[in-house]
């Protein structure tokens, strides 16, 4: 006890410092999540006090509800195929392009960024998918005789799943581009002489064993950005798809979370939903650290 | 030697580069030879008079050019009030003659949109644009009205006791001189048939107008000495304006702007985008001290669209001084301007003016483009004729690899472009020739002229281009109705003595910075966005708002106006941007919430978050303000939870002129739209059904079906019986066996032809009437389809969606909030604040009250309103029960499954069935309600 006061006084310059930003954090970060987890174990219609249920909410996600299974399974498949898929791409993309001159590079790291800055800017995909026969894509394969009724590819559920991971895959590349580029701007240019001395041979050797274990944090950021976006996607879908999609071929935890809070006020069983989402993305993250250990070893 | 080399080439090089520039430009504007002769518009209307069904003005004077003119002026008085909806014969005695028609005359109508009429001579309609004469109203300015801080607020208009004199002049402003009536020999009849409010008539008379000399003329008897007096009157007091739309303004970007604004609203300007329909003028009131020869000036701001110049006629004492004065061309600019109305060469014109009192009015015209404008609105109406029979051979999405010999099945439509060509290309030159250059009118004419000159060439390519050729169309009409609209704002009208200047248009630059600073640091201390008094919060009901700024202000201004003088019960109004289930978790919710989704009051009374309303003691008094069904879906348990504020419902529109050429009715029951599928797709044309996303298409059809949605109170769904799946039947097979569009934007191609029939919410009315003005008079609305019974009538259900009020349980002024309610939803409330709203934003801003009364007399003309009522007599509302979100969803989900996967009717509704009613029996153990087990 003695020695933690000691400590306090001996950084009370440090804590100072600290104050406003932790005091912010545990405000708008800390509490409500403390917050959900509690109100997960309770039957709370926002109107009404909350009652205490116990695993209740839990129990019934597991054993007695379809659509969170179908909603646990779209968004895993979704967080697989469109986590590593931009990540790897967005690794890629940033090496390749920073080896371009310096007038170019700027431009096309702007042209990437840009989507995931810019909003709703995914909306514009609506009209490429627009189920009217004039919507682009619609038209386009009309006109090239491949079709000859529009797609409603944004309510028939055989298109409706490829649909979203097209827009969400060009929507979250951004971030996690702009954080690998800058890590490449990073590295140290004389260790690549250095590795050129001891006999790397050629450029996948320097990516492997120098420019990628020297960017560990921006991947580390890059896939804890990736993780987290995947499992809460949700946005792209119900914009594109309505709330609730078509038997809810695209409906993720996330829509699921909104369809118990907006429409069905039952926020204990949101909470419930938010708790796993958040217990599943620490998970991940844990299990990403220990990946990233071992590259370029 | 090398030196010699290197210049040779250094030479050629230049040359090469030389000459491709000059090819280059050749190339780039070498086809277009800029015009140089101004073309006569009126060969190009000649050419085109007589090729419509309808016979319009420029058609019916060319068979008249023989007959002369009235001689003498003959005047009828008679005192008649003509009845809306109701016609007046007046019996006239002339020589074969042609005559201008006046009348004088009063509208009689408690509310203050234009009166209008039409009239007919000899049983007849003499031409298309004779259906409709608008009558203007004259307002007199009211009082100012000031709130406790000295905030200016809009001032209620009085409307001026005198008869209004009007002369009978096109009221879409494309011909400049008055309409001229052929009247035989011997005995005529001249009908008059109000559209639009009561007419008192005092007189009408017959004339021949004359034309009005032009300055040269009327300056020869101008006196030689001046000494006249400058005076300045403030724009924002007009003595009377012809609409209500035309508003004060408080201009807080200019410090020369009299009154400047200082951080609190003082009117200091006039008009804006509310002065903008042609016939619609203010006047001023000038008290001239001395005779003499003025210059007129104004200060005004037209900002409104980029490059457009806008018109008016100006008038003193109700007279044109002379005939330059008939159009005053006010120019663009972003920023404010002064002008003293001069000649081509700059020359100030002068006014002869006698000591006393002058009124100048400022009347909209569309000045000279009315001629082109005319021309360009022929050949459009031209082209989208042309366009429909290209249709009805190819469809609206013809296959572009089909040959569909155009030259052997569509000689005609040929003939069409070749003739337009020559039309439109004379209407760019002109255009051209008037503004000194190109613009976006020129660039949309030579587009489709570009367009029509391939067809001909190669008409094979029209199926290709036919969608770009119709959005080329859709262009060129939004072009003419962006120029339509004249927008002004003036400041201030001064008469000046030749040496005076005009106010200055714009303030130096210190003087500027000096205003913005001082209004920068008044920011802090004055709240701008508020007007009104703010009452005190324990006092007065709290009301919220989720609607525009123009709802709040008009809201607001009759809430201070009529509610609170009358009921002593103040109300603090708030516009909000939605949140009032945050708002009600917080426990910082309003007393009232208006303008509710037609959910919402049901899953908070469940919740006991809303006062049951039926409790109040006048509430059956209230409640018989509506049609019974929209009270439906705030029933719940016995109270009611809400009372409607709007209504909308579906009808259908059809294109009449579409229709009568395939030789089809307009469709009555389900077997008749069957048969007109059949007709319309083999003209390649479609039947625009409501969009899938919504329940209300299937409940129309199981309604009609004389089946519900729930059964037991809301208990269980009734959608897996017989009629339920007959109505799934019948609502996929129009996809899956009529192929109709499950996605479409209906105004588009309603107005193109494709969709000349279609079911849509009856606001769409609106829009069309807006955005539409090339099939203006060529549609209608009709009831929906409906199912034949047995006994032989038709049942034509359509869906009706409602917004309500809603007071919360929690509100510690229940009595006075009801009061509110109350007074809102009368007629009389409902009636004002959409007019109000009507006036500010136009027609496409029509309010659509559900309270009965006030919709009649809102300004629907007659036949629309004849249908709407009927249609909203069969309207009903779907029942809102807990859980009932997911009858919506499922509804869907069933629509989507047997459609994409061909499933099973029967089956896929059972399966869904069963889902449905457990969350229905799920949320009904959450509220304690009774359940099935």
């Amino acid at each position: 006890m003695n020695k933690f006061v000691k400590n306090l006084k001996k950084n009370k310059i440090c804590y100072i410092y600290l104050f406003p930003f932790f005091s912010l954090f545990t405000l708008f970060t800390v509490l409500p999540v403390l917050i959900a987890i509690f109100l997960s174990f309770t039957d709370y219609n926002l109107l009404q006090a909350p009652q205490f249920v116990g695993f209740q909410n839990y129990a019934d996600f597991f054993f007695n509800d379809e659509i969170f299974m179908k909603a646990a399974v779209n968004t895993l498949t979704m967080a697989l195929v469109v986590g590593p898929f931009s990540y790897i791409g967005a690794l890629m993309l940033a090496w390749v392009l920073n080896e371009m001159g310096r007038g170019v590079r700027t431009v096309l790291v702007f042209l990437i960024y840009a989507p995931s800055i810019s909003g709703n800017a995914f909306m514009i995909w609506q009209l490429l998918f627009s189920g009217d026969q004039l919507g682009y894509i619609n038209s386009f394969l009309l006109n090239l005789g491949i079709i000859n009724t529009p797609i409603q590819f944004l309510t028939d559920t055989e298109y409706m799943m490829m649909a979203v991971i097209i827009v969400t895959m060009w929507t979250s590349m951004g971030t996690q581009f702009l954080s690998f580029v800058a890590g490449l701007q990073g590295v140290d240019q004389s260790l690549y002489e250095a590795g050129a001395i001891d006999g790397v041979r050629n450029r996948w050797q320097e990516l492997w064993y120098i420019t990628i274990p020297q960017m560990k944090p921006q991947l580390l950021f890059g896939a804890v950005m990736s993780i987290t976006g995947a499992f809460t996607v949700g946005g792209v879908g119900a914009a594109l798809c309505g709330t609730p999609s078509t038997d809810y071929a695209v409906h993720t935890l996330v829509n699921h979370m909104t369809d118990f809070s907006d429409t069905k006020f039952e926020f204990g069983d949101a909470c419930a939903i938010a708790t796993i989402l958040f217990a599943v993305m620490i998970l991940c993250n844990n299990l990403i650290k220990r990946l990233l250990k071992n590259v370029g070893t | 030697m090398t030196i010699q080399k290197r210049k040779i080439v250094k030479i050629s090089a230049i040359v090469l580069a030389l000459a491709l520039v000059v090819v280059l430009f050749s190339i780039l504007f070498g086809e277009d030879e800029m015009p140089t002769k101004l073309p006569d518009l009126n060969t190009a209307v000649s050419q085109m008079t007589g090729t419509s069904s309808v016979v319009d003005y420029d058609t019916y004077m060319s068979a008249k050019t023989d007959v002369a003119d009235i001689k003498a002026r003959q005047d009828y008085s008679q005192n008649v009030t003509v009845k809306e909806g109701e016609s007046k014969t007046f019996t006239v005695d002339v020589n074969e003659s042609l005559a201008s028609l006046e009348l004088t005359y009063k509208i009689l109508a408690d509310n203050n949109t234009d009166g209008s009429c039409e009239i007919k001579i000899n049983g007849e309609r003499p031409f298309r644009e004779a259906a409709e004469f608008v009558l203007k109203r004259n307002w007199l300015s009211g009082e100012n009205k000031a709130d406790d801080r000295g905030n200016e607020y809009t001032i209620p208009l009085n409307e001026s006791n005198d008869y209004m004199k009007a002369v009978f002049y096109d009221a879409s402003g494309l011909h400049l001189t008055p309409f001229k009536f052929y009247l035989k020999e011997g005995k005529n009849e001249i009908i008059v048939t109000s559209n639009k409010g009561d007419i008192e008539i005092k007189n009408i008379a017959l004339f021949k107008y004359e034309s009005v000399p032009s300055y040269k003329e009327v300056s020869k008897n101008y006196p030689k000495t001046n000494n006249a007096k400058t005076v300045t009157i403030e724009a924002e007091r007009p003595q009377v304006r012809t609409n209500a739309s035309i508003t004060e303004l408080c201009d807080r970007s200019s410090v020369t702007t009299i009154p400047a604004f200082k951080g609190i609203q003082k009117w200091n300007s006039l008009g804006g985008t509310g002065w903008n329909r042609v016939g619609q003028s203010v006047s001023f009131k000038i008290n001239v001290e001395q005779d003499g020869l003025y210059n007129l000036g104004f200060r005004y701001k037209n900002n409104f669209v980029s490059g457009l110049s806008t018109y008016r006629k100006i008038l003193i004492d109700g007279k044109i001084p002379f005939s330059e004065m008939e159009t005053v061309k006010f120019n663009y600019d972003t920023d404010w301007q002064s002008v003293k109305l001069s000649d081509e060469k700059g020359n100030p014109y002068l006014y002869h003016l006698k000591k006393g009192e002058h009124t100048i009015t400022l009347e909209v015209t569309l000045g000279q483009q009315a001629s082109a404008l005319n021309v360009a609105q022929k050949a459009l109406s031209r082209l989208n004729e042309a366009y429909r029979k290209i249709i009805m051979v190819t469809g609206a999405t013809p296959d572009k690899y089909r040959d569909y010999q155009i030259e052997k099945n569509l000689p005609e439509v040929l003939e069409i472009f070749k003739e337009q060509t020559e039309v439109l290309e004379s209407l760019s030159d002109w255009l051209y020739l008037q503004n000194g250059g190109k613009g976006e009118g020129t660039a949309k004419i030579d587009e489709i002229v570009r367009k029509l000159k391939e067809f001909n060439k190669y008409p094979e390519t029209l199926p290709q281009y036919l969608a770009t050729f119709s959005s080329n169309l859709t262009g060129l009409s939004d072009w003419i109705q962006s120029c339509t609209s004249q927008p002004l704002t003036i400041d201030c009208v001064q008469l000046l003595n030749p040496k005076d200047e005009t106010r200055e248009a714009k303030a130096g630059f210190f003087k500027n910075l000096s205003h913005s600073a001082e209004l920068f640091i008044r920011s802090f201390a004055d709240d701008y966005g508020v007007i009104g008094s703010i009452n005190k919060e324990n006092e007065s009901v709290e009301v919220w708002l989720t609607l525009g700024r123009d709802q709040y202000q008009i809201l607001k201004e009759l809430i201070d106006n009529e509610f609170t003088p009358e009921s002593n019960i103040p109300v603090n109004l708030k516009l909000v941007a939605g949140g009032i289930l945050q708002a009600t978790v917080a426990g910082i919710e309003p007393d009232v919430n208006l303008f509710n989704p037609e959910g919402t009051p049901m899953n908070f009374a469940a919740r006991g978050a809303l006062l049951d309303l039926s409790k109040f003691d006048n509430y059956n008094e209230v409640a018989s303000r509506f049609a019974p069904q929209t009270l439906v879906p705030y029933t719940y348990n016995g109270g009611v939870y809400g009372i409607p504020l709007t209504q909308v419902y579906d009808v259908m529109f059809v294109r009449d002129d579409i229709l009568a050429e395939i030789g089809l009715k307009a469709p009555e029951t389900w077997d008749d739209i069957y048969n007109c599928l059949t007709i319309l797709q083999q003209n390649n044309m479609e039947f625009a059904f409501p969009d899938s996303g919504t329940v209300n298409g299937f409940a129309m059809l199981l309604f009609q079906n004389q089946s519900n949605l729930y059964k037991d109170n809301g208990k269980r769904v009734d959608i897996n019986t017989e009629a339920g799946i007959e109505a799934f039947s019948k609502w996929t097979q129009l996809y899956s066996e009529y192929s109709l569009l499950l996605s479409y934007n209906f105004v588009n191609r309603f107005r193109s032809g494709d969709m000349p029939i279609g079911i849509a919410d009856y606001s769409t009315f609106n829009t069309l009437e807006v955005s539409a003005p090339e099939i203006s008079g060529l549609w209608s609305m009709h009831l929906v389809p409906g199912t034949m019974q047995q006994d032989g009538k038709i049942r034509n259900i359509a869906m009706s969606t409602t917004t309500s009020a809603m007071i919360m349980k929690t509100t510690s002024l229940p009595e006075q909030s009801w009061e509110f309610v109350d007074w809102f939803t009368t007629a009389d409330a409902q009636y004002k604040y959409g007019t109000a709203i009507e006036n500010k934003q136009g027609i496409s801003g029509r309010y659509s009250t559900a309270n009965v009364e006030a919709f009649g007399r809102l300004s629907w003309s007659s036949q629309a309103l004849e249908t709407l009522n009927k249609q909203r007599e069969t309207a009903m509302s779907i029942e809102q029960v807990p859980g009932g979100y997911f009858l919506n969803r499922h509804i869907n989900n069933i629509f989507r499954k047997i459609i994409n996967e061909d499933a099973d009717v029967r089956e896929t509704v059972n399966e869904y069935t069963k889902t449905i009613n457990d969350e229905l029996t799920k949320k009904r153990k959450e509220f304690g309600l009774e359940v099935d087990e």
